[in-house]
């Protein structure tokens, strides 16, 4: 299409976007999204280290690498970071990069409120690990069970680093919830109905529901054990009539929406992966998108599978199992459709698409043993035994993560313009997949063989010996792994072959772009005929019943009135700088908090009043 | 034309015998993945709960294993056949199928229902306490060990429990501090023993095999709770009703006077230097769950909750420094010397 000259405003000419303030103070959601990605990668380094650390401690029996205490803080930082800090900013870096290029968006909703979600997400992050420097790091595992929380039996200061960190970045992900919300339902380009929306964004806003909806019940979950350490009440002391059960409750009711908040994005990356590289749409994208819906609402349905140990009684033992077993059947589903979209296809085996294949392969065997432990009386045994470490890495690792990185090796050239060097990217998903069978895999024997989760050490002759041997050595192999996806993406970003607009034959709109796409992201507001705009663009429409009649001429707004570009802002940091500061100030003095209370009101105004 | 449709409840009957068949026919144990020689393995039931689980286990696993194959042949053909071939055409652009759809659901449904029958009616057998006597047993777990009571016996022990087999037990599961679980694998799942609340497990344990008069099963806690967790551990011996009689007997017996010198000045320590205030050494005495029950520790294998073998060095060192043998442990460093430490091995190893 021709491109009529954008003049841009000056605060987006080309000095002014370069240099550490403009990052600092930028407001783009692609630089945004950069920023949440490169925060995310490096804490998957940590997360890993952590990892590596629990491996080696656990490579043979009654080993002292660590000590006990150190041991449960390693296993509560790694699940942390890799949850909180690593899966969904890594998922968040993707909503922000790309779901505004998806439905043909100038930005997101608020721009400076995705920047405060940044900013505080950052913050939340350093000052939980922070806890490493100063004396304590939390651990009393990723779930906190009370009342092993409680002042009298961790009196250290991790758990507040903990609790108040998860509650700084539950502000960040509400504020991005809402953000999102609003964008989707209410920017998308003429054409785009909500069932032409591409898979990756109906998953992004199921995603933000369920961020919106759980994260209030792990907001009043912290806020009662805040308040129980901090202030002396006992919500969850059972001597004065407390209840440990009730934070139980609280925590999955949120935790098991999370599951879903880390595995649906990735569901979403493969749902576009798969179709481009097999040049065929996806098989029954309605079915998709409302099992995704499905998920979202009987996600909110099964928190009690968590606790089925914990002595509700039959009945809710029975709805919960059985709650649970009808959530397998959309998540069944999906794994059909995207076997039928490439079944008949023409596949073309670059390294994203061969991500998403092993996210078929390997989700399946986490799903599967997901099935297994809906039965109560088979989940007494796997309940925190490593039957259960085996099933979440196997959706973790082998679904989240692989998805994740099919959607790095996908979306690359269009954020860098340059493509990422695909024999590495070949080593790297092999490596991927031998490591990460090998370290999960023998997990199961171990869970098997009674091997509870969380030990620090263990004696030999239980049988344990090999697999854990086994799994350390894989937990190496997954380490290399990483180091060589690390080394491909820099060399990568250095200099890898040019991608130009549509390197990989795209059907969405991102790919009518420039890779990297302008400031402004559109010229023209894209028209949408289907859900695959550029396709039909090139192809033409494969709907022979669709609506293909050009969006008429004057629809299409000039640039001088649909681009909006709103100044760089430092507010939003400040901001976020007081929340922190708020929150950090519990455990330092009272007045710090009340400076961060200062701070939070201050910046909100300033931000108010700046000029559009 | 009449035609006679059979009512819900009729279907929901032919439904669950034929599911409970099919997955009845399933019940086929595969003896490498029993790892049988293994002490805390979850595959070899020795109790009617451990083997009603057992029933559901294994079709559960052929199941999923089918589903596994299924998915992954389907993905190996798809991944070969339909590679991108040189000069080839765009393929049929098919965006859906909804019979093939409908089928794919429907197949879960009914694998799903079909695993929920037998899940459902064990949950309830689990959590019913069985008709007629039950011996009793309290379970209380504390950082980091067990106790457990016999009420009808009037005695204590302390990470150990013995069960008589053949007869139905009831425990009684309590915590003293924060949430541990209790789980002896082979004897059933795992049960929370909850702050605050009272938890349950009805089981009857096997007898144990031919020519042994007791069989030793290990456990563990399996739920973090603080530092030394992982050394929270435990032992089921499960007796033949004559082998019970006899533990019995000889638990009821007082704690020994120690005869031998070193041992009575151990005896004298043991009072002396403070042990007394939070160990007893009187077999009946329920009162004490502040800390383990020491009346018969000689005749323990193993100490410091199951974890190390009972010998003089193990003891020492732990009487010496608890907390460098188990971190975070709530019995005090009292700064024992030398001739203390070995009076009190002599003395706590001759409580037979």
């Amino acid at each position: 299409m021709a491109s009529p000259a954008i003049v841009l405003p000056e605060h987006c000419s080309e000095e002014k976007l370069s240099g550490i303030w403009s990052w600092i103070t930028t407001v783009d959601h692609k630089r945004i999204g950069v920023m949440y990605g490169v925060s995310a990668l490096s804490f998957f380094i940590l997360g890993g280290v952590e990892a590596l650390a629990i491996r080696t401690q656990l490579a043979m029996p009654n080993q002292s690498i660590v000590g006990a205490h150190f041991y449960n803080s390693l296993v509560t930082m790694h699940a942390t970071t890799m949850i909180f800090l690593m899966v969904m900013p890594l998922s968040a870096a993707f909503f922000n990069y790309m779901v505004p290029l998806m439905i043909g968006a100038r930005d997101v909703a608020f721009p400076r409120l995705n920047a405060f979600s940044f900013w505080t997400f950052l913050f939340g992050g350093l000052f939980i690990n922070s806890s490493f420097f100063f004396g304590e790091a939390p651990a009393a595992g990723w779930f906190g069970y009370a009342n092993l929380t409680s002042i009298q039996y961790s009196p250290g200061p991790g758990v507040d680093f903990w609790a108040l960190g998860l509650q700084t970045l539950g502000v960040a992900s509400l504020a991005a919830g809402f953000n999102f919300i609003a964008t989707i339902l209410n920017m998308r380009a003429p054409g785009m109905s909500l069932m032409r929306m591409p898979v990756f964004v109906w998953m992004t806003l199921v995603v933000q529901f369920l961020v919106i909806l759980s994260f209030p019940m792990i907001t009043v979950a912290l806020i009662l054990l805040t308040f129980d350490r901090m202030f002396g009440t006992n919500f969850y002391v059972p001597e004065a009539g407390g209840d440990p059960l009730l934070w139980q409750h609280l925590f999955w009711l949120f935790g098991h929406p999370e599951v879903y908040i880390l595995i649906l994005p990735a569901m979403g990356i493969v749902s576009e992966v798969l179709p481009v590289f097999a040049r065929k749409p996806l098989f029954g994208a309605p079915f998709v998108i409302f099992s995704g819906i499905l998920i979202g609402f009987v996600g909110f349905g099964v928190w009690s599978h968590h606790m089925f140990t914990t002595g509700l009684g039959p009945v809710a033992d029975t709805a919960f199992s059985l709650a649970t077993m009808l959530i397998a059947i959309p998540t069944g589903v999906k794994i059909f459709n995207w076997l039928a979209t490439i079944w008949g296809g023409s596949i073309r085996f670059t390294t994203a698409m061969l991500f998403a294949l092993g996210f078929i392969s390997m989700f399946t065997i986490g799903g599967l043993s997901g099935v297994m432990h809906a039965s109560p009386p088979i989940d007494l045994h796997h309940q925190d035994s490593y039957f259960v470490v085996a099933h979440f890495h196997y959706v973790l690792y082998g679904g989240a993560i692989l998805g994740l990185f099919s959607g790095i090796y996908y979306w690359f050239p269009k954020i860098t313009g340059k493509l990422m060097d695909e024999s590495w990217g070949k080593v790297h998903f092999w490596s991927s997949l031998v490591g990460l069978n090998v370290t999960f895999f023998p997990m199961h024997f171990l869970g098997m063989q009674g091997m509870p989760r969380r030990v620090y050490t263990y004696e030999g002759g239980f049988g344990w010996d090999i697999w854990n041997l086994c799994a350390t050595v894989g937990a190496f192999t997954l380490a290399l792994s990483a180091l060589i996806f690390f080394i491909n993406l820099l060399k990568s970003l250095a200099n890898g072959e040019q991608a130009g607009n549509d390197p990989w034959d795209g059907a969405t709109l991102e790919w009518t772009l420039t890779s990297p796409p302008p400031v402004h992201n559109f010229d023209l507001m894209p028209k949408v005929t289907s859900e695959r705009p550029f396709w039909d663009q090139k192809y033409g429409s494969t709907h022979g019943h669709d609506d293909t009649t050009e969006v008429a001429e004057e629809e299409q707004l000039p640039a001088e009135i649909h681009i909006h570009m709103p100044p760089a802002s430092y507010w939003p940091m400040v901001v976020s700088f007081g929340v922190i500061t708020f929150f950090a100030g519990l455990m330092i003095h009272p007045v710090v908090s009340v400076v961060g209370a200062l701070t939070v009101i201050v910046g909100t105004v300033a931000w108010t009043f700046e000029p559009e | 034309m009449h035609i006679r449709i059979p009512s819900i409840r009729s279907m929901l009957t032919s439904v669950s015998t034929l599911t409970l068949l099919g997955l009845g026919g399933c019940y086929t144990r595969w003896e490498p993945l029993t790892f049988k020689d293994d002490p805390q393995s979850t595959m070899m039931p020795l109790s009617d709960l451990a083997l009603s689980t057992d029933e559901i286990y294994w079709p559960v696993i052929w199941i999923t294993v089918g589903i596994f194959v299924l998915v992954q042949a389907l993905l190996t053909v798809a991944v070969f056949k339909f590679r991108e071939k040189p000069g080839e055409p765009m393929p049929e652009q098919v965006h859906g199928n909804i019979n093939m759809e409908l089928g794919w659901t429907l197949l879960p449904v009914i694998i799903l229902v079909a695993i929920s029958f037998p899940t459902v009616t064990r949950i309830w057998a689990a959590q019913t306490a069985p008709e007629g006597e039950v011996f009793e047993i309290k379970v209380v777990g504390k950082q980091w060990w067990f106790a457990f009571e016999y009420p009808e016996l009037g005695l204590v022990t302390a990470n150990e429990v013995h069960l008589p087999a053949g007869r139905p037990v009831h425990l009684a599961l309590h915590s003293g501090d924060v949430i541990h679980a209790f789980w002896i694998p082979r004897l059933g799942g795992k049960r929370d023993l909850m702050p605050g609340r009272i938890n349950h497990i009805w089981l009857t344990a096997d007898m144990p095999p031919e020519g042994q008069d007791s069989i030793r099963l290990e456990g563990q806690c399996a739920e973090l709770c603080g530092d030394s967790h992982a050394l929270m551990r435990m032992e089921a011996i499960v007796h033949t009703p004559e082998s019970f009689d006899k533990w019995v007997a000889a638990q009821k017996q007082a704690a020994a006077t120690p005869t031998e010198p070193l041992a009575a000045k151990g005896a004298e320590t043991f009072l002396a230097a403070g042990c007394i205030a939070c160990h007893s050494t009187d077999p009946s005495n329920a009162q004490a769950f502040l800390a383990p029950n020491l009346s018969h520790f000689g005749s323990r294998p193993r100490l410091a909750a199951d974890r190390f073998e009972n010998n003089a060095e193990n003891l020492a060192a732990w009487l010496r420094n608890p907390q460098a043998v188990k971190p975070g442990a709530t019995m005090p460093n009292l700064n024992l010397n030398d001739q203390q430490v070995d009076a009190l091995v002599a003395y706590l190893s001759s409580l037979k």
